[in-house]
């Protein structure tokens, strides 16, 4: 398998994958190439990895976590989330749905990866636990913080069901492990 | 399953859709980006910004790329954006940049510094001492670039073009080593450049202008604003702050500008419907800008010596 193969394959996915981690699209468009640049280092001195698109999504989560944390001490000037008005659409839930983005813009770093790989990605706790670097038990309270901010959240306060989704719920749904 | 669970999948899934849209017009800018700092004088260097910058927009703006064209690429360092009346300066990221308050202001950073001084700095009760420019003979080994407000256009230069803007020159006759001024008359910029062999250069090459800056501030405060909206402010969710020079001689000119946080914009809807401190159309330089959720905007303007105190202000 050639390299371009594998940007051809995945370089669509992790676009949106870093878009929907750091809400900003030039942004993701770094975030991708980073992931694709590093890749390209391992790909010269180690070959292919196992799985490749698993390997460039660890990279992007790895690099949009670190990236959080140097924003404040690194950039003086840059377009902010709130900057940037949300499109009037009249269809059905979109009102809603823009709202959710805009107050998932506003949680932590770790709380919107773990939302975003395990409700964009699908992914088990097992493995978010491993790409964002903490404990699965870590992940359930993240997840379960999330969500309790999102629920207080004024924008989202009066249209989404008022119950804090706990960590044990988590585990009873099944999607610790792996079920969506 | 709850409701929130069921709308953040639903919204993940939707808001995926958003860069494939916003991806082609990436691409498109993505030569210009200025967050790529190519150093002048080292054609390597260059070259392989060229080459990363140019591989990695390729697969999904043209051909397939080859994985050969990689080789000896290196991601260029990050970079920092410094604005001043409309001018933005391009720099590395681990430059020190001082924005003089009231008391000075600024980040040692690596030795290489980009200091900006405004003609009349708000709420300060004398000018502050500046830093006047390097006049070492000794060889120059840092750079050091100081922006300031132009105080006299008058006088002979050699003219040129800088970030599309007419410019000149000018000697300062101060003693050996002292840089030339660079003047942009236009827009109320002279700049200082003690730089190393072909620093001066790398220097403007970084140089853009940008009528609105990233926040949506003009460069040039806008003769007055429309009468607030009460109803757009009250239903904000986002805004900014402009905060525009005293008393420039030649205009009055952005000096910097900040997002509001969640809290400021409540603290400014608090101003405007409890006291009334900011009517319509006052000429204030220091602007407020709200946005609701859906675009909608309204401006609120207060006098630079008597903004609310509990409101953010876009300069130290």
């Amino acid at each position: 398998m050639e390299f371009a193969d594998v940007v051809a394959e995945h370089g669509h996915a992790l676009v949106r994958t870093a878009y929907l981690l750091c809400h900003d699209a030039s942004r993701a468009e770094d975030l991708a190439q980073e992931a694709l640049m590093k890749a390209h280092t391992r790909w010269q001195r180690h070959g292919p990895p196992e799985h490749p698109g698993a390997y460039l999504r660890r990279i992007v989560v790895t690099e949009y976590l670190g990236w959080r944390r140097r924003r404040a001490s690194t950039e003086l000037v840059g377009v902010d989330l709130d900057d940037v008005p949300a499109a009037p659409d009249a269809t059905t839930g979109v009102d809603e749905r823009d709202a959710a983005w805009r107050a998932m813009a506003t949680l932590p770093a770790r709380q919107r990866a773990v939302l975003v790989l395990r409700y964009y990605e699908g992914l088990p706790d097992r493995e978010i636990a491993t790409l964002v670097g903490v404990s699965e038990a870590t992940v359930r309270s993240l997840a379960s913080r999330a969500f309790a901010t999102l629920r207080d959240h004024p924008s989202l306060a009066n249209s989404v069901s008022s119950r804090v989704v706990t960590p044990q719920e988590y585990t009873e749904s099944g999607r610790g492990g792996g079920s969506a | 399953m709850t409701d929130l669970e069921d709308l953040v999948r639903a919204t993940l899934a939707e808001r995926a859709h958003d860069v494939d849209r916003v991806q082609l017009n990436a691409v498109a800018v993505r030569p210009a980006r200025t967050r790529r700092w190519v150093a002048v004088g080292s054609v390597a260097a260059a070259a392989a910004a060229i080459v990363a910058a140019v591989v990695l927009i390729a697969p999904w703006a043209g051909p397939p790329f080859r994985s050969a064209d990689l080789i000896g690429a290196e991601p260029p360092p990050p970079t920092q954006q410094v604005s001043f009346h409309g001018i933005t300066l391009t720099v590395p990221a681990s430059w020190g940049v001082g924005r003089f308050g009231c008391f000075g202001s600024g980040a040692p950073g690596d030795g290489n510094t980009v200091t900006i001084i405004p003609t009349n700095l708000p709420n300060c009760p004398t000018h502050p001492s500046t830093p006047g420019p390097i006049t070492t003979s000794a060889p120059v080994t840092r750079t050091s670039v100081t922006l300031q407000a132009l105080t006299s256009s008058d006088g002979p230069g050699t003219a040129t073009t800088v970030a599309g803007h007419p410019a000149r020159w000018v000697d300062t006759y101060g003693p050996e080593g002292t840089p030339p001024l660079l003047q942009l008359p236009d827009v109320g910029v002279q700049m200082s450049i003690s730089a190393p062999a072909g620093g001066t250069a790398t220097v403007l090459a970084g140089l853009s202008y940008t009528p609105l800056d990233a926040r949506g501030c003009d460069a040039q405060l806008p003769a007055s604003s429309p009468d607030v909206d009460d109803t757009v402010l009250a239903a904000a969710v986002s805004g900014a702050v402009c905060e525009y020079d005293v008393s420039g001689p030649d205009g009055t000119f952005l000096l910097g500008s900040r997002t509001l946080t969640a809290a400021e914009i409540t603290a400014l809807q608090r101003a405007v419907t409890g006291s009334r401190a900011a009517p319509s159309g006052v000429d204030g330089t220091v602007l407020y800008r709200a946005t609701t959720a859906d675009g909608r905007s309204t401006e609120v303007r207060f006098d630079a010596n008597s903004a609310p105190a509990d409101l953010p202000r876009a300069y130290p």
